[in-house]
């Protein structure tokens, strides 16, 4: 069974240019109710030196992970069995070194491919050349803390967007790219669809090939989609024709840390291909279905409201269905 | 301790976004390796020449429409420049301190290394450490990288009380 549990999937400790200890973060992730983190420090794994492959600190599981902190933008490999060179890769080259990574069981995700680069924040535009998309399993799409405030979110989102038109599979992921704690801020979580609900190697490997993640800045979705007998989870593929996509959304869980900063769903849509299919106001009710008829590509759920003040926002976005 | 590696390295802008490898031979066995790196300067200091940067950095990745509110040069004052250390012993991948300090002590042994870097015996062979060139903005930005081997736990010890 496909349980799904809320990470922070962008963190940094002391080991690169973070300001946390492991266990430090690892407490700092429990007061915001995650249920496990991603570490992945710039250019070493030397967090996890002596560790289990997938340790688990004061109750919180970490994934093995590093962030290719290169010259020309930045990007996450988790559990890659064999180090791989990030020093060599260049823009022409990167898909020699992600298929590398593929080769030693890893798992690539670009991360805030539009933030600032150099000089201001030196490498962190992604300026690779990928023409292998196939090698890579996941964009950040919400990036930092706030992501419905930053300019970057929309490029991202659109980015994405782009690939999946293009017929490419990924999976979609939020990171705060935590270093410290300053102040409580809001920060979005990243629900991966583990077997058994088991935080492992196999069981993260799978959740991210698959494409089993969406991310709420709010309530927890639990998404279901049924197409005559037969149930799908996200990241699976249907049949053209007629389906019912269900979601209820769990305003309680994990709700202290993100009610305090004005978020309030107004409206779940159903986006195919890039066009929105159909919606429903969610500001009251926590079970909504929908029926439609998936067509060739792709779609996923949205939601939308109130964030910080602003009306209009993303609250929520899943990795997307496909269609035959 | 002994001298292992001794480097003055000037950098210029043509070295920004490269990697320099330093290899050198390590004879015989050591209990620990300390590392000590500086560079200088740290901060671009010519603020005209840092606004120029910056307003090319702003005019190629923040669009149009968030400029107002993203693209003030002030904001992201100081340019820096950023060069880190990766070590690897023969093939194998020791690590990286990827952090801004401009001056650094490491230590890498069996029993210990400094954050950044896995615990590695310190073996005979050629080791390289790795300048990884993030930033190279001034016209001049001077490296400094001594390498030591040292036998003793008293040293070790010493060592990492200090750093």
């Amino acid at each position: 069974m496909i349980t799904y549990k809320p990470f922070e999937m962008h963190t940094h400790t002391y080991n690169s240019d973070g300001r946390f200890t492991l266990e430090e973060l690892c407490d700092a992730a429990k007061a915001y109710e995650y249920q496990g983190i991603a570490l992945t420090d710039h250019n070493t794994t030397s967090g996890f030196d002596g560790l289990p492959e997938t340790p688990v600190i004061n109750g919180i599981p970490v994934i093995r992970g590093i962030e290719w902190t290169t010259f020309f933008g930045h990007m996450q490999v988790l559990y890659a069995e064999k180090f791989v060179d990030w020093r060599r890769a260049k823009p022409e080259t990167i898909d020699d070194f992600t298929a590398q990574i593929k080769a030693a069981n890893g798992i690539v995700g670009v991360v805030h491919p539009f933030e600032v680069g150099s000089p201001m924040c030196t490498g962190c535009y992604f300026d690779f050349k990928v023409q292998k998309w196939e090698n890579v399993d996941y964009i950040e799409v919400w990036s930092k803390a706030e992501p419905t405030r930053r300019y970057e979110t929309p490029l991202a989102l659109a980015m994405w967007t782009d690939l999946l038109n293009r017929g490419y599979r990924l999976a979609v992921t939020a990171g705060r790219d935590w270093h410290w704690e300053k102040k409580k801020q809001h920060a979005a979580a990243t629900y991966i669809g583990l077997e058994d609900g088991i935080v492992s190697a196999r069981t993260v490997r799978d959740a991210f090939r698959n494409g089993r993640t969406y991310l709420t800045c709010g309530p927890r979705m639990d998404i279901t989609l049924r197409q005559g007998d037969a149930a799908y989870e996200i990241g699976q593929t249907v049949e053209p024709g007629c389906c019912r996509l269900t979601v209820s959304l769990d305003r309680n869980e994990r709700r202290k840390v993100w009610e305090e900063f004005g978020i309030t769903p107004r409206e779940l849509r159903i986006v195919m291909n890039g066009e929105t299919v159909c919606s429903a106001d969610c500001l009251n009710g926590d079970d909504f279905s929908f029926d439609f008829t998936a067509q060739k590509g792709w779609f996923r759920l949205e939601m939308y409201g109130d964030a910080l003040g602003e009306n209009g926002k993303q609250l929520g976005l899943s990795s997307p269905f496909y269609c035959k | 301790m002994i001298t292992l590696l001794d480097r003055r390295v000037v950098l210029h802008p043509e070295h920004n976004k490269t990697n320099i490898d330093i290899p050198f031979l390590i004879p015989e066995a050591y209990h620990a390796l300390f590392i000590r790196t500086a560079y200088s300067p740290k901060i671009v200091a010519d603020e005209e020449f840092a606004r120029k940067q910056i307003e090319a950095g702003v005019a190629r990745y923040i669009p149009e429409s968030a400029r107002e509110k993203f693209g003030q040069w002030r904001d992201y004052l100081p340019v820096v420049n950023f060069i880190t250390l990766s070590v690897d012993c023969e093939e194998e991948y020791i690590g990286c301190a990827h952090r801004h300090s401009p001056v650094m002590d490491h230590i890498i042994s069996a029993e210990y290394s400094s954050a950044g870097f896995i615990r590695h015996a310190v073996t005979p062979g050629t080791w390289k450490c790795v300048l990884n060139c993030h930033a190279v903005v001034d016209e001049t930005v001077t490296y400094s990288l001594q390498v030591f081997g040292a036998d003793k736990n008293e040293e070790l010890h010493d060592h990492v009380q200090a750093f």
